[in-house]
């Protein structure tokens, strides 16, 4: 229905009575952003949380409703159409955001409405949305992706004027990222005026972040404009120094060690953040706590990701009353809205970069007046020099870059057939689009045409894929799917880029969900064990399809459940602060009370080794009941490590069948062979050698199962595996096949496939980071080596030795060799 | 490598199948499940049967054998018959190697919901339990010992071993399960999952690699007190 034209009216003196009733005043970042916004201009604008990004990227389009005479009068009954689609990363995000876009909307008496689309969201709404889309739909890439592939939904998001995207930083480095990248080219082809914004925390590529998000401009746009927000406030950095360093400092060794002192530090402040890195962790300190200080039983709270929706819910609701002392949380609570009854933010284990330390430590001190305080929990002894190393990098604004995926051909097949389904596409025009991507502006036509393959034929391999169809192709060349069956599976896939196979857990008898957990882990458990999940003691009753049932469990015994990437690496930025860190305490600068109390420890290792200076490269070698080992410290941080104990591992069995095992942390890499290692400089410099790095990197990971493990998304992004989704049915039985099997026939049967290849592209860039590998061989070029040969483990190399359990296995034997040695080994463990 | 089930000589042949006296026994081929898949819009490269039906055809001929037992699953679904996977198996059953050789199906419930093979393909199809020589033929393995004490060879569960070295080492492997009562033959076909195998102490393991079979009971099958002690 058309709505009757209201006088425009001039926005200027309205919105800025809107921030007066609000007891805000406009900063000049939130003009800024408004005149550019006006101006027609897309852009970025990066400041910590909370700091009123939401309202300068708001007021521009609430202004541009005011001028275009949008306002609610008595003859208009419906809302306007879709103006504006906000996507956050987080579902949890999405009610307060609508929340706060609401509040000018009504304030200033729009005839706007606000509703959220999220996998959360109710059928009935969806259904109710697919007919007519609120003027302002919070969303998430998910559920954009698949409003795009219902053609009556397409049509609509011709409307849409504005688009932002809120945490861009979050998603700028995932498929995720990617997924939105290409859901943002789809919306500017439908609706060619419309601008994208970005919202994102600071970041060390901010040109590159705001590239990704506007894409490849057309000739005549301009630039999308950088807006930096309001200066954060003092970030102040703290340690619990543990009163007795333990003489070896293994990964996790300290852990609860640190309990009293911690509770010490909980005692003064009112509200209290405990960041810790793994779900797992915050499970293990929300226990502790409430053991050691039943008092606070009630007011002791855990919010992970795994934890019910309604659950988080109610602990975020306290955190805003305040009546919650400490929450255990992770990365779950990075984002979001602030609750400003916290005070002091704890962070348990090493950050591992500067900008997640910034990041958390910004969730404290929005009390008028106060600062960010963190306090960092050493996990090992070694993460004293981590913390004054964050401290001085925070201080200096070191922060990291996120780099956007280039091409990944398992989001673009996806994609390929959701457009499909959105009323089909003409392939020509669509590649022009796909181009228009950051992360797809260099596709080449062969990729292309191999991709359009994928979905129509199966695969360019002649003959290969005889009867498969997943789009069709009509009369006018226009590609459609091919049947309803493919319509709702494809649907039903949209949002597992993200989702591992994950299981219900249930009350048992009386219902209840507590959350969702790894198949992986209670593919361990039997009926009768106990573990500790969402703040709970339970028993495991029974496992039916995907849901777990289980019942409150006595006694004290429990298991932790580990769920899957926990564990981050070093950043390059906080591994230099650590090199720095080390070099300072070489030269006798030990201010640092964190340096002061690692002293012991630094000793012991000079007096065994030495501390390397900033242009050393360490090697020590020993011998042991496990065979010969050799210990590199390059100091690059966990990815490139795990790339270089491969390359090593690699060029050391190239020449002889043999078998090596290469054990890597944040500082250096273990190789442990079953002969002597005791190479000489000019061998092990060969060995490091830059020259040849990609071929043999690609030797190595053809060799090794890397790409096999990798492949395990690919296949279920590309629509391989149809998962099982919590509390439904699994695939139809006789479609089932695991991603590694997948993988084998390809390899065998059909060897050019661009997956597999999108696979070893993905081992070599994002897990053995190979660019930045190289750059780290080149500065090992220059540095000079020195080995020592150690009797018995020092204090550096003792963590590598003891990380053991997840180290990389390289072996160039033969099949029967190499069960011929496994066998053996196992019977001497046995025996 | 030649070892012996129910106190006769065997033969475990590299392409995960068993060869006794003239007879070559194979289980779970399920040909053309990527067919299947491709119907489903997955895509599955064809090689992965036509493959199988050549890597079957060479091994009658090399095996020199009188004839072929089947265990089981012979088509993956009824969506499996598609025509060139067909047209390959007639070729192997009607004039190939395999028409040469008597032929034995024993059907499992898959099989009736997937069709047997054509009658020209000469198969004789027989139901679970079906005795040759010393050996009852299941498809399935046996929910209790035969009362006759006969030994049974039979498939259906894909078995598998996994082995573990230092670090994330892993080789996991199709397997021979061979327990007191019954042996469980690996699954013939070449896009098919496995399941891992936990053996008790008595049973017998076999793994089927790309360039021989190995025994690894001594490591896969946690050995009985009794046992141990004797060995002291």
């Amino acid at each position: 229905m058309p709505t009757s034209p209201a006088p425009s009216a001039d926005p200027a003196p309205l919105v800025a009575r809107f921030f007066e009733s609000r007891g805000w005043s406009s900063f000049p970042f939130q003009q800024e952003t408004r005149d550019a916004y006006a101006a027609g201009r897309s852009g970025l604008v990066h400041a910590p949380t909370g700091l009123g990004k939401t309202l300068a990227v708001w007021m521009g389009p609430i202004a541009e409703a005011i001028s275009s005479g949008e306002l609610k009068t008595e003859d208009n009954a419906k809302p306007e159409p879709i103006r504006a689609v906000w996507i956050t990363p987080l579902r949890a995000l999405a009610s307060d955001t609508a929340r706060a876009l609401s509040e000018p909307i009504e304030e200033l008496g729009l005839n706007w409405s606000v509703q959220m689309r999220t996998g959360d969201t109710s059928s009935s709404i969806k259904a109710a949305q697919r007919k007519r889309l609120p003027t302002v739909l919070v969303t998430t890439p998910e559920s954009i992706t698949l409003l795009l592939s219902y053609p009556d939904t397409v049509k609509q998001l011709k409307g849409v004027r504005t688009i932002i995207v809120d945490e861009w930083h979050e998603l700028l480095s995932s498929k995720r990222g990617t997924q939105t990248e290409l859901a943002l080219a789809r919306l500017r082809t439908l609706s060619p005026g419309v601008r994208t914004w970005g919202l994102s925390a600071t970041l060390g590529n901010l040109e590159e972040a705001a590239d990704a998000l506007v894409g490849v401009r057309r000739a005549g746009t301009p630039e999308p404009a950088l807006i930096t927000g309001r200066h954060e406030k003092e970030i102040r950095i703290r340690t619990i120094i543990p009163k007795q360093v333990e003489r070896f400092p293994w990964a996790g060794h300290l852990g609860l060690t640190l309990l009293d002192e911690v509770i010490e530090t909980l005692e003064p402040a009112r509200t209290t953040l405990l960041f810790t890195n793994t779900r797992s962790q915050a499970e293990l300190w929300h226990n502790a706590l409430r053991i050691a200080k039943p008092e606070w039983e009630a007011d002791i709270a855990i919010h992970h990701g795994s934890i019910d929706r309604a659950s988080r819910d109610e602990v975020e609701r306290r955190l805003a009353e305040g009546s919650l002392r400490v929450v255990c949380c992770t990365s779950s609570l990075d984002l979001g809205v602030d609750f400003s009854p916290v005070e002091q933010v704890l962070q348990v284990g090493s950050p591992k970069g500067v900008a997640r330390l910034m990041q958390r430590a910004g969730r404290s001190g929005h009390q008028p007046g106060a600062v960010s305080s963190v306090w960092c929990v050493p996990a090992h002894a070694f993460e004293l020099v981590e913390f004054a190393a964050a401290r001085e990098a925070t201080d200096a604004r070191e922060i990291e870059s996120r780099i956007p995926l280039r091409k990944p051909l398992d989001v673009l097949v996806q994609h390929l057939v959701t457009v499909a389904l959105g009323g089909g596409f003409d392939e020509r025009t669509l590649l022009d689009e796909v181009r228009t991507t950051h992360a797809y502006r260099d596709l080449s036509d062969q990729e292309w045409s191999w991709c359009l393959d994928f979905v129509e034929k199966g695969g360019n391999a002649l003959g290969a894929y005889p009867q498969y169809t997943r789009l069709r192709r009509a009369d006018d060349g226009r590609l459609t799917a091919s049947s309803k069956a493919i319509e709702r599976t494809h649907r039903m896939g949209i949002g597992t880029i993200t989702s591992d196979s994950a299981m219900l857990v249930k009350w048992s008898g009386r219902g209840g969900t507590l959350g969702t957990i790894e198949e992986s882990f209670i593919g361990k458990l039997r009926p009768g064990d106990r573990f500790v999940f969402a703040g709970h003691l339970l028993e495991m009753v029974r496992v039916r399809q995907m849901t777990v049932e289980v019942k409150k469990g006595r006694g004290k015994k429990a298991t932790t459940p580990r769920w899957q990437g926990g564990r981050s690496p070093l950043s390059s930025q906080l591994a230099l602060a650590v090199r720095r860190k080390l070099d300072a305490f070489r030269q006798g600068d030990v201010t640092d009370p964190e340096l002061e109390a690692i002293a012991p420890l630094l000793e012991q290792h000079r007096a065994q080794s030495v501390i390397p200076e900033p242009n050393e490269l360490l090697i020590e070698t020993t011998k042991t009941r496990d065979g010969h080992h050799a210990f590199l410290y390059p100091f690059e941080g966990r990815l490139v490590h795990e790339g270089l104990g491969s390359l090593l591992a690699y060029r050391i069995t190239r020449d002889e069948p043999r078998s090596i095992v290469a054990t890597v942390n944040d500082y250096g890499v273990e190789l442990l062979a079953p002969d002597p290692l005791d190479f000489d400089e000019p061998h092990w410099r060969a060995l490091l050698s830059p020259n040849n790095l990609l071929q043999d990197l690609l030797e190595c990971v053809n060799s090794s199962e890397l790409a096999r493990r990798r492949f395990r998304d690919i296949a279920r992004v590309a629509g391989l595996i149809n998962p099982g989704f919590p509390g439904e049915n699994r695939a139809v039985r006789h479609l089932q096949a695991s991603s590694e099997l997948f993988f084998d026939v390809f390899r065998d049967f059909d060897p050019e496939n661009l997956l597999l290849d999108q696979a070893r592209r993905e081992v070599l860039d994002q897990q053995l980071e190979v660019s930045r590998l190289r750059g780290a061989l080149e500065r090992l070029e220059l540095m000079r080596c020195t080995i020592v040969g150690i009797e018995r483990f020092t204090p550096m190399s003792f963590p590598l030795y003891a990380e053991r359990l997840r180290a990389q296995h390289v072996s160039t034997e033969s099949w029967m060799d190499q069960v011929r040695r496994l066998s053996a080994g196992l019977e001497e463990a046995a025996g | 490598m030649r070892t012996q089930l129910a106190s006769q000589p065997v033969e475990l042949l590299t392409d995960r199948a068993l060869m006794w006296e003239r007879t070559l026994f194979v289980s779970d081929p399920h040909f053309g499940k990527d067919a299947t898949f491709r119907a489903a819009a997955i895509p599955v490269p064809s090689a992965t049967t036509t493959s199988d039906i050549d890597r079957l055809g060479a091994l009658v001929e090399r095996a020199r054998c009188e004839r072929l037992v089947i265990l089981g699953y012979f088509f993956h679904a009824r969506t499996s018959r598609y025509e060139s996977t067909l047209r390959a198996l007639e070729r192997l059953f009607e004039r190939g190697p395999g028409a040469s050789v008597e032929r034995l199906l024993v059907r499992g419930n898959h099989d009736r919901h997937a069709g047997d093979p054509p009658n020209a393909w000469g198969f004789s199809v027989v139901e679970d339990g079906a005795s040759l020589g010393p050996f009852m033929l299941r498809h399935a393995p046996p929910e209790q010992a035969d009362a006759d004490g006969s030994y049974t060879l039979c498939g259906h569960i894909h078995p598998a071993i996994v082995l573990r070295g230092g670090g994330t080492e892993r080789l996991r492997a199709p397997a021979l399960w061979a327990r007191p009562d019954h042996a469980v033959l690996p699954a013939f076909g070449s896009f098919c999952g496995m399941a891992k195998i936990s053996p008790t102490p008595g049973d017998r393991a076999f793994a089927f690699g790309p360039d021989g079979v190995a025994d690894v009971t001594r490591v896969c099958v946690p050995r009985s007190r009794s046992v141990e002690l004797a060995g002291e």
